[in-house]
């Protein structure tokens, strides 16, 4: 009783008109559009650049305490010729890399399991919010007092700060999958393990990337500051020592090449994000 | 229990005096359909009509194997149905389509699922889109496509595994007036050129009345089976020729009384 396979197609469908098509090809159109969105993106830095540049030489601000864009520019030329700011990025960037993978190995399945044991979830929810809700500054004294002031309690302070914001992304993405998705699945006969893994972890992935992109945000962020309170290295401690020093370029320097690396950083998984999730709605 | 084996007549489908009750907290017990007992022959085409709540979705479930019945049995060709399998496919009203798999994915997708040779899927899913029409939009995503356009590839990703029964919940429900009628008419074709078993499930009437041979009449609280109406109109008609057909009035008097006989009961 199987459906008899036929060669010929029926004919109305054969010949019924497509409904809407999308030319994907690469026009004058695309590359005008293109250039109109990068210049409307582009007028605000230009005007904040513009702004630091003359606030400062016309006397409006203190040339001490804020020197124009050029002379801070400056610094960071000189900064990264003489290999200093380079030791104190790569410093920053060696902690901030292992502790937020560290948070990725640890958060994604540990998320993946509270995501699809509710009873699991709700043992541990109350602990979860807990941490969650206690800064990491405010336990930097404790990673301290247990871990040194090396490297280990730093990566651990990133690692603490990285790992709510995944945890709660695949937690929600879990929970997020369409149980008409999962319906479907099931009348197709694929087993519960088929289903988790066909199904709800592919429907799972663009809020876990979410988390990922909230956890490097969180990540920059506490490390700077760690950085700044106890250590030898790295940006944060780069800007405070060079406060003291009195070299306000350099202390200029420092915070741009963190908000440069940052946002960096962030549009790289951004345009990860768009690749791997071609196919959601824009 | 009457014989099943008895001559070569026996049902594809049925529907053996299941019941079905809720079983989760809120209305643990209550039924939801009470002792259907209906018969479904190898080839036919038959709508379910009835209001929401009458358990006509459910009664799909049961025979799809997504869920098992409180009393009684489904039994496809003599054999209860315990689980879903690939002889019985489910269109569902919205698509249920992996939105992050592209329209021909889908398709190998379901093949895989079915345990078709990997070779063979992706030959396969091409031959059921072009059977919708589809070819042109093989690699585009769900989101790329118009609600008319996924539904196609969910019947094509329903056919392409060969099922021998078609459940359909509500397909073109969801769909703009225009897009269903073409469906409507599409399905017909392709149904008579399959010969595969279809439930079709509506709770319009016209539909009901243009698409199958049989229409089932339910009724909620609980649900039951009010009616069933064979239908005179010839198996090649086309949509528009049942519609003008002399009869066709009076059936859809009759079809609406008993649906509102029955919801004024509920």
């Amino acid at each position: 009783m199987a459906l008899q396979k036929t060669s010929g197609a029926i004919m109305d469908f054969a010949v019924s008109p497509p409904v809407e098509t999308r030319p994907v090809t690469l026009s004058l159109r695309h590359i005008a559009r293109w250039s109109v969105s990068a210049f409307r993106k582009s007028i605000a830095l230009v005007l904040l650049a513009a702004l630091w540049e003359i606030a400062p030489r016309a006397g409006l601000v203190d040339p001490l305490f804020l020197p124009p864009l050029s002379k801070v520019l400056q610094a960071v030329w000189t900064g990264f010729a003489s290999g200093q700011l380079g030791v104190h990025v790569l410093a920053s960037l060696l902690r901030a890399i292992p502790g937020l993978a560290l948070a990725i190995v640890v958060g994604v399945p540990l998320g993946l399991l509270l995501g699809v044991s509710p009873r699991l979830h709700q043992v541990f929810d109350p602990v979860l919010e807990l941490f969650r809700n206690t800064s990491a500054l405010a336990l930097l004294p404790v990673f301290t007092l247990l871990l040194g002031i090396g490297e280990s309690s730093k990566i651990i302070m990133v690692f603490y700060a990285a790992v709510w914001p995944i945890l709660l992304g695949t937690i929600t993405g879990l929970r997020g999958v369409d149980p008409l998705w999962i319906k479907a699945g099931r009348s197709m006969g694929l087993n519960r393990f088929d289903l988790f893994r066909k199904i709800v972890l592919p429907g799972a992935i663009p809020s876990v990337f979410t988390g990922v992109r909230l956890a490097a945000a969180a990540a920059l962020l506490v490390l700077v500051a760690a950085e700044m309170v106890g250590s030898r290295a790295g940006l944060g401690y780069l800007i405070n020592a060079s406060e003291l020093d009195f070299d306000i370029p350099g202390m200029y320097a420092a915070i741009l090449v963190l908000s440069v690396i940052g946002s960096l950083t962030n549009s790289v998984l951004v345009s990860v994000e768009k690749r791997l999730l071609r196919w959601k709605a824009p | 229990m009457p014989e099943l084996h008895e001559t070569g007549s026996a049902p594809k489908l049925r529907f053996d005096h299941l019941s079905k009750a809720f079983v989760s907290s809120p209305r643990a017990g209550e039924p939801i359909l009470g002792d259907i007992e209906f018969d479904i022959a190898a080839g036919e085409f038959v709508v379910l009509v009835g209001p929401s709540g009458c358990g006509k979705s459910t009664l799909l479930d049961l025979a799809a194997g997504l869920t098992d019945p409180t009393a009684g049995r489904v039994l496809l060709d003599g054999r209860p149905v315990t689980k879903p399998g690939p002889e019985r496919s489910v269109v569902f009203q919205n698509y249920a389509l992996l939105p992050w798999k592209s329209a021909l994915e889908n398709i190998v997708f379901a093949l895989a699922a079915a345990g078709v040779p990997r070779g063979e899927r992706h030959k396969r899913a091409r031959h059921f889109l072009d059977l919708v029409g589809l070819e042109h939009a093989a690699d585009r995503y769900p989101h790329q496509l118009s609600g008319g356009m996924n539904q196609r590839v969910a019947i094509a990703r329903s056919l392409s595994v060969e099922p021998e029964v078609l459940l359909m919940d509500e397909p073109f429900g969801a769909l703009d007036a225009q897009t269903r009628e073409t469906l409507q008419t599409e399905l017909r074709r392709l149904w008579k050129r399959t010969s595969a078993t279809i439930i079709f499930i509506t709770h319009d009437i016209d539909e009901a009345l243009s698409l199958g041979q049989k229409v089932v009449v339910m009724a909620a609280g609980p649900g039951r089976i009010v009616d069933v109406v064979t239908l005179p109109f010839p198996a090649d008609a086309s949509i528009d020729d049942v519609r003008a057909h002399p009869q066709y009035g009076h059936l859809r008097h009759y079809v609406r009384s008993l649906l509102s006989h029955g919801a004024g009961r509920a």
